[in-house]
């Protein structure tokens, strides 16, 4: 684990060392190929003043309910297929249907329904995340040991028992992959809708920050936006997800 | 059995099972009849396709019959139940996201819950302890399934049945899979916990040793059909011992009859 941080380390800043290299060497113009210390000095700028912060606050707030919304609303859709096969027909058919579709194919049609608001973005998160993350359950909670069907019986667990007791911990793995996930379709979900619904609340979000740069030709500040992104990314997918799987798929022996 | 007359705690009478398969129906059991004692340890004996899992599986209330009955103290039973708990051969049986300590607490809760009894989380604890230690794991409780070796697992898991407070533990070859050394301690430990405890026992087992150690009474079936052929009364004193000249006369004995 420590060795995968350290050769991480080492290859950013050799490929830092090579990008910078490129940038001062004059092969492109700085226009379009800013060196690292423009990008700093608008990631600093934009930080300081406040905008980018809101920003953030903005797209990970609206994430955070968009999955916070589609997790309950998976749970539920996986527990009733479980316990009911004819809601499993409907679920696994509205499944069939809305999973493949990508969430930017909606945004049109969402826009003229729900207009260009957080609403909006909600709905394409929350899209991106539902299906994907109710398939992952349900083949978590159908793919539990039969001998854990035969305790429940035996030790006669009503069926709420079974659920918080024996279901929902033995399909955790899986609902932790599905998790995963969930989360890079909806941070992609996010940002593309963020570019195309605009400034909301007057300030917008990320995508919304790196679009507007782009409008004005600041590239250094398009950089500095992808590398916010960048960091969001490495910070939950190695830290967040990480721990979670610490404290419990890997406490308890590993996948099966 | 004698002009005796048997206290019938728990009675199979006329237990029939049979699965269909495309091509024909295939007879399980057939015509099984047994009364089974308080607190008496039984085993099960027959050689695979018997039907012998298959009869516990209808004991515990996990398979329906095709006709027959099952009566416990004259009464008909049809659904499985706390007073009848099954231990089974495969070590995922303990749940792997729970402690060793939680793993039996999950049994006195549900029992205490079954029985309509409220006791506090010390007392849950106390009782949970108490079995483990009765398996000699208490040094473990604070471990996940996954750190025990096969052994330890399946003392855990007796722990957990014994901690239910089960008046009937059904056992499906649960030494099956471990090795022979631990299985003869395991078996001790199984012997010694039925003296200590007022448990009726009712062991599955295709190992012939493994019956005469540990039980009072040998039901010995055959295949195709699975039917009794016949009920020995197992007199040995215990502790048993594996190299007595008793123990392996009642060997042989059971062996001819298996071949028979």
């Amino acid at each position: 684990m420590k060795s995968k941080y350290k050769q991480r380390f080492f290859w950013g800043i050799l490929l830092a060392f090579i990008w910078q290299l490129t940038a001062v060497s004059g092969i492109f113009s700085e226009l379009i190929f800013p060196g690292l210390d423009q990008i700093s000095i608008v990631l600093f700028k934009s930080l300081q003043d406040g905008t980018l912060i809101k920003q953030i606050a903005f797209s990970l707030s609206v994430i955070a309910q968009g999955l916070f919304l589609a997790t309950i609303m998976a749970l539920l859709f996986a527990l009733t297929a479980y316990f009911s096969s004819t809601a499993a027909g409907l679920i696994d058919t509205l499944t069939a249907l809305a999973h493949p579709l990508p969430g930017i194919a909606l945004m049109p049609l969402i826009l003229i329904w729900f207009g260009s608001g957080r609403m909006a973005i909600l709905i394409v998160i929350i899209h991106s995340v539902l299906w994907p993350l109710s398939l992952n359950l349900s083949t978590g909670f159908n793919s539990i040991p039969d001998i854990y069907t035969l305790i429940a019986k035996n030790y006669r667990l009503n069926k709420f028992e079974f659920m918080y007791k024996i279901l929902i911990p033995a399909s955790l793995p899986y609902f932790i992959s599905g998790l995963k996930i969930a989360w890079a379709r909806s941070w992609r979900a996010l940002i593309s809708a963020e570019m195309l619904f605009g400034a909301i609340n007057s300030l917008g979000g990320l995508g919304w920050y790196i679009f507007q740069r782009r409008v004005f030709f600041d590239l250094p500040g398009v950089f500095a936006g992808i590398i916010v992104i960048i960091m969001i990314g490495i910070v939950v997918e190695d830290f967040i997800f990480a721990k979670l799987e610490n404290k419990t798929v890997k406490k308890w022996g590993g996948l099966k | 059995m004698g002009g005796l007359k048997m206290s019938s705690y728990l009675e199979l009478k006329n237990i029939n099972k049979s699965f269909e398969t495309e091509k024909e129906k295939k007879i399980v059991l057939a015509d099984i009849n047994l009364k089974i004692r308080e607190n008496e340890f039984l085993t099960i004996l027959g050689p695979s396709g018997c039907g012998k899992s298959t009869l516990l599986k209808i004991i515990a209330g996990f398979s329906k019959t095709d006709g027959g009955k099952l009566l416990k103290k004259g009464k008909t039973i049809k659904e499985a139940g706390m007073d009848r708990l099954m231990l089974f051969q495969d070590f995922e049986q303990l749940f792997p996201w729970q402690k060793v300590i939680n793993n039996v607490e999950f049994a006195v809760k549900q029992a205490a819950k079954n029985k309509k009894l409220k006791l506090s989380s010390v007392q849950i604890k106390e009782r949970a302890l108490k079995y483990l230690k009765q398996v000699k794991l208490r040094d473990y409780q604070n471990y996940y399934p996954h750190q025990l070796s096969g052994g330890m697992k399946q003392r855990v898991a007796l722990a957990r049945t014994l901690a239910a407070e089960a008046e009937i533990m059904l056992m499906d070859e649960p030494f099956g899979s471990v090795d022979s050394q631990t299985r003869q301690e395991l078996q001790q430990l199984l012997v010694q916990l039925w003296q200590e405890e007022n448990r009726t026992i009712i062991f599955v087992t295709h190992d012939i040793r493994e019956a005469v150690f540990l039980s009072q009474r040998i039901i010995v079936m055959k295949n195709e059909p699975g039917q009794i052929i016949n009920i020995v009364e197992n007199k040995l004193p215990y502790p048993r011992k594996r190299s007595s000249r008793n123990f392996n006369h009642l060997f042989e004995e059971l062996q001819s009859q298996l071949h028979s």
